[in-house]
């Protein structure tokens, strides 16, 4: 089995510790966003969504440069554990990114009086969600795992790519969807809950991540087993 | 008022989504940590 980055730094119990803090921080960074911000000038406490909506969608980014960034190092270095840390971080973005889509359909209905329309923004989101799901069913359907890794590298790498088109959609396209929401481009009084909110996704992203990994590494090894079972079996008939 | 149906989906939702997530990952380690442990490479399964 090829080296990891996490089991032997990582034990079970670190990885209890780390989703402790990141269920605790969310708990508090929500209970600030939902408590302390005033109600916006035109949505009302609407704007209160933005603290799940928009920490969903950055950690959903991230989770797809890990991917970008797996990928590359795969089809660079050839190591498993890249295409196992890859996979990984796609299964992660997938629930997240799937989540931001929810989110922002629930933001939608009162602000926008739909609860879905082929808006630039929504659409590219929905694009990616489907190549994630696409990335996925590769790696289910591919048993031999170096074919298996190159061909979701070479998916992977396209659906990071189209994080940029997600992002850059508000500006590229100007409609309905408003432009990216930043510390820096909310009111003041908005800041403080949306950077605490990000920080404690990040929390939840990092503890998704290494669990999902870990999973993969062991997945890995019951593969690695049967084949191996299946081989002797194998000699011993021809035996 | 209404707006809180909105606002009270929106982090139902996440906590779902998230815990339910959780869960499934430990389950899904415990179930293989078993596996391996079963086929005699607890070692590599219990670092």
């Amino acid at each position: 089995m090829p080296g990891s980055f996490v089991p032997a730094v990582v034990s079970r119990r670190r990885y209890q510790i780390l989703g402790i803090i990141a269920l605790a921080a969310l708990v508090g960074a929500e209970l600030l966003g939902l408590s302390a911000s005033p109600p916006d000038r035109d949505m009302g406490h609407l704007q209160k969504i933005m603290y799940v909506h928009v920490p969903a969608a950055w950690s959903a980014f991230l989770a797809f440069f890990v991917v970008f960034i797996g990928s590359v190092l795969y089809l660079w270095k050839r190591e498993e554990r890249y295409d196992l840390l890859a996979a990984a971080a796609a299964e992660v973005a997938l629930v997240l990114t799937a989540l931001t889509l929810a989110l922002g359909s629930i933001w939608g209905r009162p602000t926008w009086g739909v609860w879905w329309t082929w808006d630039p923004r929504l659409t590219t989101t929905a694009i990616l969600l489907v190549m994630t799901v696409g990335y996925l069913a590769l790696r289910s359907f591919v048993d031999e795992p170096d074919r298996r890794a190159r061909w979701s590298a070479a998916v992977g790498i396209l659906a990071s790519l189209n994080v940029l088109v997600v992002y850059k959609s508000v500006q590229w396209w100007r409609t309905l969807h408003q432009v990216q929401s930043s510390p820096s481009t909310v009111d003041p009084a908005y800041a403080l809950g949306l950077r605490l909110n990000a920080l404690a996704f990040l929390l939840v992203l990092v503890y998704f991540i290494l669990l999902r990994y870990r999973a993969a590494r062991l997945e890995r090894l019951v593969e690695a087993q049967a084949e191996a079972r299946e081989l002797a079996q194998g000699e011993e008939l021809h035996v | 008022m209404s707006e809180w149906r909105f606002i009270v989906a929106a982090y139902g939702l996440t906590w779902v989504v998230l815990v339910a997530y959780a869960i499934r990952l430990q389950v899904r380690l415990r179930r293989l940590e078993r596996q391996l442990g079963a086929n005699g490479n607890g070692a590599e399964a219990t670092p």
